[in-house]
């Protein structure tokens, strides 16, 4: 398994995200020979209390003005965030990047559903959910102060 | 719809969040209990702009029709849940007004 260990800083565990389109759009770009926009960067916290992976709309700006469209609505439960309420949700592109910085180390979801929800609030731009985290095993050492994310 | 309330299908009732759908949401709102009295509950929709396009058994065979004919163009694909009609509604419904005498 490839992990991820990092220290749990005041805010949590955070990882470095970066966000583009989905791998089908992007074959079909490039097989009509279209440019293909630059993914976004961004800082995520690994939440394990959250349904769904969630972007904040300043992330997901660059890749709309590109062209990125919207999917559909969805019931989105977060509690620290306002509660019950309809959110829209996009199918994007999803890397969780290795500090190692080697592309082959990294976490990819290639087609995956994200909700767009205000988050700057909270410090971060991102939050990753059990959407993704059942597809990886995470490790939150407290005493070491400590995080791993294996997958 | 509630045969209690009356709504004003307006995409500037919605809230921020959803204004880059609000013209699909509407037309998704006001085909609704019409796609419900048909049985279609489960299955998708495709919208484009303020037109019901098609209706899918499954989101993954809308999707593929939404990219299919409208490619990166805005479209929306949702599928058919009778508690959008509360949840929605919420949005839409307009107060009654009370008679003066």
């Amino acid at each position: 398994m490839i992990s991820i260990q990092g220290e749990i800083t005041p805010q949590g565990a955070l990882v470095n995200l970066e966000i583009g389109f989905k791998s089908t759009t992007v074959k079909q770009l490039r097989q009509s020979g279209q440019t293909i926009p630059q993914p976004v960067r961004c800082t995520a916290l690994i939440d394990p209390g959250a349904d769904l992976t969630c972007l904040d709309p300043t992330v997901l700006a660059p890749l709309r003005s590109a062209g990125l469209t919207h999917q559909k609505f969805i019931v989105l439960n977060a509690p620290s965030l306002g509660g019950l309420g309809y959110v829209i949700e996009y199918v994007i592109s999803l890397r969780i990047v290795h500090p190692d910085l080697n592309p082959q180390l990294d976490f990819l979801a290639g087609n995956h559903p994200i909700a767009e929800k205000d988050l700057k609030v909270l410090g971060y731009e991102a939050l990753i959910g059990r959407d993704i985290l059942s597809k990886c095993m995470l490790i939150l050492d407290g005493p070491s102060n400590r995080f791993t994310l294996a997958y | 719809m509630s045969p209690n309330h009356s709504y004003q299908i307006d995409p500037a009732r919605l809230p921020a969040k959803l204004q880059p759908l609000a013209e699909e949401i509407c037309a998704y709102f006001r085909e609704l209990p019409r796609l419900l009295d048909e049985g279609k509950e489960g299955k998708s929709v495709l919208i484009h702009g303020s037109e019901l396009v098609s209706v899918w058994d499954t989101l993954e065979d809308a999707m593929q029709a939404g990219a299919d004919r409208f490619g990166l163009e805005k479209h929306m694909t949702q599928p058919i849940d009778s508690r959008d009609l509360a949840g929605l509604g919420e949005y839409f419904a307009v107060q009654p007004q009370r008679a003066t005498a």
